[in-house]
């Protein structure tokens, strides 16, 4: 039987014997096939396509500033 | 509207709406001196084959109480301070309605929904609930549940909420983001705002606060920040590069957020959208709106001949972890599902990497922003593959992703499952060191841990195409 003196000794009851890992059910790659990360080609076509969404919005947000409604 | 006669000394009416002239007594009672909401409303309910309503009085709406302690009560001319609410079925009412003997019951009735009788002559319709009709109901994508009790007897209904402007307290810009925060507060769980916390939100270095005679969107986009829905602005003339009005519209209502709609100094609110003609050369989208000065689910066939036409901006109050924005997600998600297929293209073939380039366009990319939680809760009712179902389901993901698809544009005019392939993405990601959480290409589903930037990935079995996470149908 275990006693609230017991549970307070650590070690006494190591968690891993109790636990039964889930595991997430992919394998991990490894560093030289890595693949899904963006080429330099792709990053830089990414950067530039952003750039040019977060400009017009900026732009948007200063011209539509004085807009009224009612 | 005679406000001496606001009181009455029962509960309740019962209005049979099948008797001719049933829906001009209402009108007679209630419609003030701007009927136009309330015969927009009414005339809904009727084509959503309303049959009878209950008129509930003394209705302590606790919107119209907020105007009224916040607004009304300081006036000269005086206001009642309850409401009436006018609740709609599709049946009959059953004689035992009236019995004395017994609670009411509205079993089988049909409840189509409710809206608020304010005692304003000037705007008469408060909060408003009511379904849309059955074929509009498909494209409405912006749908929450809401839930009332009439009676002692709990009622509930699917819809998007309403409320017009009184054009003291509130213009269509207050109109427009009560409608936006009653929504999230249903649908996202977000707080319930009042009218006043609304009014308090706005910045008042422009002019009178109130009576407001109107707002600017600088002042929309504050207070929707400090209501906790910080909003992007989007100019349409030009749109954004690669985009359209119609792009960036649907990518939001295809995630069930309301689009706040600027043009002719008037501002309504998108609810949904439906796409006339698919595949054919005269396809176009048709808008759903609410308008806070014309009525609910009203139809736009064709955005450039709108009576607000030209519209000229797009207004988005987004949840408060949705950092990123739709065309951010959508350009990040398909570089790196473009990515993901040149790099595996010898374990997955190239099929899927020609079509994306093929002319004219097979498959197209489709955002949407949910919460990770009804993602992976959903995957089962989208027939999602246990093995993929099992990764994503134990996957941790931020509260909100946005998932980019690769869907076959001819499968999604047929109405079939569509999407081929997918990416989701942390809605509060780094910008400026952009991943995406995972990838999904025939026969393979990649992670990215952010913890530790290392890579897993699983081999899957050949699968369908699977039915596409948004809202909209089509």
């Amino acid at each position: 039987m275990v006693t609230m003196t017991d549970m307070g000794q650590p070690g006494r009851y190591p968690l891993d014997e109790y636990v039964t890992s889930i595991e997430s059910g992919l394998t991990p790659q490894p560093e030289s096939e890595r693949s899904g990360v963006l080429s330099n080609e792709r990053a830089a076509e990414l950067g530039e396509r952003l750039r040019q969404l977060h400009s017009a919005r900026q732009l948007a947000e200063s011209e539509s500033r004085d807009y009224p409604v009612s | 509207m005679n406000l001496q006669d606001w009181s009455y000394d029962h509960p309740a009416d019962a209005v049979d709406l099948a008797r001719p002239g049933a829906l001009n007594s209402l009108l007679d009672r209630y419609g003030g001196s701007r009927p136009e909401v309330l015969t927009n409303v009414l005339a809904h309910a009727y084509a959503s084959g309303a049959q009878s309503a209950v008129l509930e009085y003394r209705y302590i709406d606790p919107d119209y109480r907020n105007e009224h302690s916040q607004f009304y009560s300081t006036t000269f001319r005086r206001y009642p301070s309850v409401a009436h609410r006018l609740h709609f079925f599709a049946e009959q009412m059953p004689p035992s309605l009236t019995s004395r003997d017994e609670p009411t019951r509205f079993n089988n009735v049909g409840y189509l929904g409710y809206t608020v009788l304010r005692p304003l002559p000037g705007a008469p319709v408060g909060r408003t609930m009511l379904a849309p009709q059955i074929g509009t109901q498909p494209h409405v994508t912006c749908l929450a549940r809401d839930q009332v009790n009439l009676l002692g007897e709990p009622l509930g209904v699917m819809g998007t909420p309403f409320v017009s402007q009184d054009a003291q307290m509130s213009v269509c810009a207050h109109a427009t983001l009560w409608m936006i925060a009653y929504y999230h507060h249903l649908a996202f769980g977000g707080p319930r705002l009042l009218p006043g916390d609304i009014t308090a939100a706005v910045p008042d270095d422009i002019g009178r606060g109130l009576p407001s005679m109107g707002l600017t969107l600088y002042q929309i986009s504050v207070a929707a920040s400090r209501l906790g829905y910080p909003a992007l602005v989007y100019g349409l003339d030009p749109p954004p590069p690669g985009e359209s009005p119609f792009r960036l519209a649907c990518r939001y209502l295809n995630s069930g957020i309301p689009v706040i709609v600027g043009g002719a100094e008037h501002v309504f609110v998108l609810v949904g959208y439906e796409r006339l003609n698919p595949g054919q050369p005269d396809e176009r989208i048709r808008f759903i709106r609410h308008d806070d000065e014309v009525g609910i689910y009203i139809g736009v066939d064709n955005y450039l001949l709108d009576a607000y036409a030209p519209w000229e901006y797009l207004v988005i109050p987004l949840p408060q972890k949705v950092y990123m924005s739709g065309e951010d997600a959508e350009v990040i998600g398909e570089l790196y599902l473009r990515q993901a297929l040149d790099d595996n293209a010898a374990k997955v073939g190239t099929d899927l990497r020609d079509r994306l380039d093929r002319k004219p366009r097979e498959l197209s990319f489709r955002s949407t922003v949910v919460l990770s939680n009804d993602f992976k809760t959903g995957l089962e009712a989208r027939q999602v593959p246990a093995t993929l179902a099992a990764v994503y389901r134990r996957m941790q993901m931020s509260r909100w992703i946005w998932v980019v698809e690769v869907v076959d544009r001819e499968l999604r005019r047929l109405n079939q499952p569509c999407v081929l392939a997918e990416a989701i993405i942390d809605a509060t990601d780094q910008l400026r060191d952009k991943h995406v959480l995972s990838w999904r290409i025939p026969a393979l589903v990649g992670q990215w841990n952010p913890d530790n930037d290392t890579l897993s990935h699983r081999t899957l079995d050949p699968m369908p195409p699977l039915p596409s996470v948004s809202r909209a149908n089509g």
